[in-house]
């Protein structure tokens, strides 16, 4: 595998058009994303943000009439979902299911073995990876219980969030795409899930930030802030955009797209 | 009760005449002339066992050894039964418990008028097993039900004295190619305060038919706890007929089934909440794959009188292929005013969007799958001591796709 250098291009999307149960949600969108970059997308409620990540990450149930995502320069959109994520494209829910009875842990080190088998890596022992996840428990202050609870069973909508942050830095994606990470948080919890991101930080990586609300930008600064509405990207700037949002709203720029 | 006469049994009647009592052949001659149960009776709307027709019925031959599987963790107290038969030489009990074979009249069972299979084991098993558990002990006895080949009829009536304790892990096995059936029959007699905790594991090699007839009338603050794993056969049977017959008296069902390839597993429970403040829970679970049939059909009657009830019955169905299918029926007769029933019952394929997470953390879709089906029995599963959970796991996980990748994934 080639290392990836900051700038190289890991993910371009070009005139990205799809349904969900015959509605037409994306009507084409463009955007490019290179290493080291931090991108957030913005947008009033139904603009097609979270559409877009499940999109990314493979979601059957979406139907793409145009358009094109490429990939660390392969064809996205041909990739099942277990494939993507092996690539490294990680996607943070915005409702992670609970699933009762399955591990939390297990899945864990089974998705950082899939994951380090597709890099041509060794399979991590039960001590090294329990190294590592401890490690990374500690920076998101979680507790031990987490080790032996089922996959998001029982959990507050906080530690949800803070349990996808954990996997999110435990398997290390060349892509992570967190959707709303920051809805449902307290301060505090915003701080943690914040640290977490910004510990994966990297020249050959990139983030991209799927919210409504300005305030976690400040405590992860995106290199790039998009307006997602009406299935396009209708403003790209660097954060101040953010701050100007913050202040005005969505309307002008939804009028803007109105009239053109 | 209506039926056709079964030719099966006729031919049976005739073999059997000269070593069959007046009282068996009476039996018989009222069996033959109703036939097998079928969908048209309500006790059996989702069981045909016209298949049965086509068996050899009579009773297996006597077998010299015991031949308990080497796997089986049967305790070392236990009551052993080859083909129907208690073997003596392969059971042991504790001295603070009686056990004697006892003469198997028909009308000792009251039960046995009204259902044929009840009937069919009282006329073809040639003794029943009394076992006498006295007041105030505990005891741990297992039972081993070994079928080979033809037919096995094993009958036990457990008595569990005020206060007395009963645990027993229950294997029920076929083991060769044979077409065997065995069709049991345990009654448990819980007096005041008295506790049985029974398992039932059953792991029937594929061309064999299982039917096991659980009664259990439940004293005073007595407490009859039923769970079973039902994974083997070609067609399987389970019939609870509980009875909280004293105030207070408590019991709990649980159980799941895993019917692959062509197999069926049905499952009936009744009961009854005969007195004031009795409480029943059933929880349920099967899985459904390939050709697999299944049913839960669960009846709780709350008789006149009976108030301050509690009953909830669970019962959830997976189906792993399109072919597959599983019906579900959970019913309340209430009679009483005061009573606090709750009943769901339901039938889906694998949740979507559990499948979609685990895709999208890099698992490959046969092991998502697999685990997420076992995922779905774990409520059951964790229910079930250490070794009976074991034994259920190793042959549960075998029979699902990708089972060594799912092993650790059990929470």
């Amino acid at each position: 595998m080639n290392q990836i250098q900051r700038g190289d291009l890991i993910l371009d999307i070009q005139g990205l058009v799809a349904d969900v149960a015959g509605r037409n949600i994306l009507k084409g969108l463009n955007l490019t994303i290179r290493a080291g970059e931090v991108h957030a997308i913005m947008g009033p409620n139904g603009a097609g943000k979270s559409t877009l990540s499940q999109i990314l990450a493979g979601r059957p149930d979406y139907d793409i009439k145009a358009g094109s995502a490429t990939y660390l320069g392969e064809d996205l959109l041909a990739l099942a979902p277990e494939e993507r994520a092996r690539r490294g494209v990680f996607l943070g829910f915005q409702y992670p299911v609970e699933i009762p009875g399955v591990n939390n842990v297990y899945l864990l080190k089974a998705a950082l073995n899939a994951r380090r088998r597709q890099q041509g890596l060794q399979e991590l022992d039960a001590f090294e990876f329990m190294t590592i996840v401890r490690e990374k428990m500690k920076l998101m202050k979680m507790d031990e219980s987490f080790l032996k609870r089922g996959v998001n069973e029982g959990f507050s909508g906080g530690e949800k969030k803070r349990n996808e942050i954990l996997q999110m830095t435990v398997l290390e994606p060349t892509l992570a795409i967190l959707d709303e990470t920051d809805s449902g948080l307290d301060i505090d919890a915003l701080k943690v899930v914040s640290t977490g991101v910004n510990s994966l930080r990297r020249d050959d990586r990139a983030v991209v930030l799927v919210t409504h609300y300005q305030r976690l930008l400040d405590y992860i600064v995106p290199d790039y802030v998009h307006v997602l509405a009406g299935g396009k990207i209708v403003r790209s700037g660097d954060r101040t955009l953010a701050l100007e949002l913050e202040q005005r709203g969505y309307d002008w720029l939804i009028e803007g797209t109105n009239a053109a | 009760m209506s039926g056709r006469p079964s030719p099966a049994l006729a031919r049976l009647r005739a073999a059997l005449l000269p070593t069959l009592s007046n009282e068996r052949l009476t039996a018989l001659d009222r069996l033959s002339a109703l036939g097998f149960p079928t969908p048209r009776d309500d006790a059996y709307r989702y069981t045909n066992f016209r298949v049965l027709d086509r068996r050899e019925l009579a009773p297996a031959l006597a077998v010299n050894a015991a031949q308990i599987p080497s796997d089986m963790p049967v305790g070392a107290h236990r009551l052993v039964f080859l083909d129907g038969r208690l073997c003596a030489e392969a059971s042991a009990w504790p001295d603070s418990i009686q056990v004697q074979p006892e003469e198997h009249a028909i009308d000792s069972l009251s039960d046995a008028a009204t259902d044929r299979m009840l009937m069919l084991n009282a006329a073809l098993g040639d003794h029943r097993t009394k076992v006498v558990i006295p007041r105030n002990t505990q005891v741990s006895l297992d039972i081993a039900l070994i079928s080979t080949v033809g037919g096995a009829y094993p009958a036990i009536s457990f008595v569990v004295e005020a206060g007395a304790e009963l645990r027993t892990i229950e294997y029920q096995t076929a083991i060769g190619d044979a077409e065997s059936l065995t069709v049991s029959a345990l009654h448990f007699e819980l007096k005041d305060g008295a506790i049985v905790d029974h398992t039932l594991v059953q792991t029937s090699s594929a061309h064999a038919i299982v039917v096991g007839d659980v009664r259990a009338r439940v004293g005073r603050n007595a407490d009859y706890r039923h769970r079973s794993a039902v994974l083997g056969a070609q067609l399987s049977r389970i019939d609870l007929n509980i009875e909280l017959h004293g105030r207070g008296a408590s019991t709990s069902l649980t159980g799941l089934f895993l019917a692959d390839g062509q197999r069926e597993h049905h499952l009936r429970t009744v009961v009854r909440h005969m007195e004031p403040d009795c409480q029943s829970d059933q929880l349920y679970r099967g899985v459904a794959n390939e050709r697999g049939r299944g049913s839960y059909d669960g009846k709780v009657v709350v008789d006149v009188g009976a108030n301050g009830t509690l009953s909830s019955q669970s019962s959830k169905n997976l189906l792993l292929s399109a072919d597959a299918a599983i019906e579900t029926r959970p019913q309340l007769e209430i009679n009483a005013d005061a009573v606090k029933c709750a009943h769901g019952a339901t039938t889906g394929s694998l949740d979507e969007r559990m499948m979609f997470y685990l895709l999208s953390r890099g698992l490959d879709r046969d092991t998502a799958r697999a685990v997420l089906t076992y995922a779905f029995l774990g409520d059951v599963l964790t229910g079930f001591a250490a070794e009976a959970r074991a034994f259920v796991e190793a042959r549960a996980l075998g029979r699902l796709p990708a089972a060594d990748l799912i092993r650790g994934f059990v929470a």
